[in-house]
């Protein structure tokens, strides 16, 4: 088994203007999801990520700018860390991600080992 | 996290606890925050749903949501500045967090709510997009959808419907005495046309339809629980119970409407027949005077337990339907009679009665008025005047079942 990053991208549900019954709607897609990786055994963990950043650089380390540094569709809103056989299997798993459909999008990386 | 109920701990979950919610914090801060107050509920619904899938769901989910719409709302004020004098926090109301915390309960908050969007200063047609609005937990794109109207239609109405109970002040408490029993009319009132929407709409969304309909119903049971129920509300609620015994026979695998005489009656619901029976017996016990909602319920009731079309007591509906129609003065009230005409074979009156109509009046209605044209002439074995109905129906295909359609077109065949 190699380890993946899922990287999700846009899908703003603010911006999507989502009402009560599409986001319960959107969490059940979400639940079922999350569960099933974790039924095969596959899901890590996940974290969402809030929008506000900060962006430190320089020669020291001491350049500090504010974000966000990017529009809200290119904007990294979470991300999960799964199992999976191999890249295909790790694109398959990547199929049920519910937010495409509101411009979202999933960058899948994979874990580099030693 | 393995949750074997996950999906039974948030189905309704979003929808009921807006409203919920809203009404609960509307309560508290006073009906012109409502805005600041829908913006906090969706801040919070936005974070359940990024946090929740990953981090697993809260132990009281229902809770959850209001202390975090609640903090939000909190957050708001204060990067606004908003003075806490002006956050009447925990002024008139005191609201227990517990009655949040079954969000499938209707609470007194919600019913406040109903009564002041059943406010009469208020336009119906934006009354009827609010009532969705605040009271079922649907967005403007799916209220739109439930009333084939477009979203920014419904967004200038809902718009103006909350500017107005604002603008006006009207009260967000239960009326007093006095005013109360004109008020329960327009919750009434407001309750049927919510139910109606859902029940006749010519919408295909089938599903949308049906959650409409016992949204209505879910919430004129809450008042039924009340002291301030009359024998309207148990009859309006019985009412709803004939109707929806109907729900599943009347759609067709076109998501078209079937009409009675081709509905399945073995799809009848029983259970919701004799929920109406007995609504309808808590209804007389309050009074027996035969109130339309009354009217209504018994003519449905007769329906709902004749066992075919042929055995319905056509007679005690032709009573009822010209008491309704004496009572309402209502255009469907008419061409139901007329149907009842039919059935009794009362040809002449029938006639009379049909030619009597006003086409104009009949805009929104018109596949049901030529289709009582075309039963009428059938009858009277007018070939011609038949002919020429059938070509009216068959203008408007689209409202018409695919039974009706077919039969339609055999009987325009076997006419030539």
């Amino acid at each position: 088994m190699k380890e993946f990053m899922m990287i999700f991208i846009g899908g703003d549900y603010q911006e999507a203007q989502l009402s009560p019954e599409e986001m319960e709607n959107r969490m059940a897609k979400w639940m079922a999801w999350v569960k099933d990786l974790e039924d095969q055994n596959l899901y890590i963990n996940g974290k969402p990520l809030l929008p506000n950043a900060k962006r430190v650089a320089g020669g020291d380390g001491s350049l500090v700018t504010d974000g966000p540094f990017v529009e809200s569709k290119e904007l990294v809103g979470g991300y999960f860390l799964f199992k999976a056989r191999d890249w295909d299997h790790a694109l398959e798993l990547t199929k049920p991600y519910p937010d495409y459909d509101i411009g979202g999008s999933v960058e899948l990386r994979e874990i580099m080992e030693y | 996290m393995t949750q074997n109920t996950l999906n039974d701990q948030v189905a309704h979950l979003f929808r009921r606890s807006y409203s919920n919610i809203l009404s609960v914090l509307v309560a508290k801060y006073g009906i012109e925050e409502m805005v600041e107050i829908e913006n906090a509920i969706m801040e919070a619904f936005y974070k359940a749903l990024r946090t929740w899938p990953s981090q697993g769901i809260p132990d009281n989910p229902a809770g959850w949501l209001y202390r975090t719409s609640v903090n939000s709302l909190l957050d708001y004020y204060k990067k606004k500045n908003r003075p806490q004098k002006d956050i009447p926090r925990d002024s008139e109301v005191s609201i227990d967090e517990n009655i949040i915390l079954n969000a499938n309960e209707i609470h007194d908050p919600q019913l406040q709510m109903l009564f002041a969007v059943c406010h009469p200063s208020l336009k119906k047609e934006d009354q009827l997009a609010f009532m969705l609005k605040t009271m079922s937990g649907l967005g403007n794109r799916e209220i739109a959808a439930a009333l084939l109207q477009k979203e920014s239609t419904i967004k200038k109405r809902i718009a103006r419907a909350r500017k107005n109970i604002i603008s006006e002040k009207i009260s967000f408490d239960l009326p007093g005495p006095k005013e109360l029993p004109s008020r329960l009319d327009m919750v009434h009132r407001g309750l049927y046309l919510f139910f109606n929407e859902g029940y006749y709409a010519n919408n295909p969304n089938f599903s949308i339809r049906k959650e409409l309909c016992f949204e209505a119903m879910r919430l004129c049971k809450a008042i039924s629980e009340k002291p301030i129920a009359t024998e309207d509300t148990f009859a309006l609620l019985a009412l709803m119970c004939y109707h929806i015994s109907r729900f599943e026979s009347r759609i067709d695998e076109n998501d078209k409407l079937i009409s009675l005489k081709y509905q399945d009656r073995s799809k009848w619901d029983p259970f919701f027949i004799k929920l109406g029976h007995h609504y309808i017996e808590k209804s007389t016990a309050f009074s027996n005077d035969k109130s339309n909602y009354q009217i209504e319920a018994a003519i449905s009731a007769i329906h709902c337990t004749s066992e075919s079309l042929e055995s319905t007591n056509w007679d005690l509906l032709e009573v009822l339907y010209r008491k309704l129609l004496n009572n309402t003065g209502n255009i469907i009230v008419q061409l139901n009679l007329i149907i009842v005409y039919i059935m009794q074979d009362k040809l002449e009156e029938a006639k009379l009665s049909f030619e009597s109509l006003d086409k104009e009046e009949f805009k929104n209605h018109l596949s049901y008025y030529y289709m009582v044209g075309v039963e009428l002439y059938s009858k009277l074995q007018d070939q011609f005047q038949t002919k020429l109905w059938i070509e009216l129906a068959l203008q408007h295909p689209d409202k018409l079942s695919t039974r009706t359609l077919e039969e339609l077109k055999s009987f325009s065949k076997s006419n030539n």
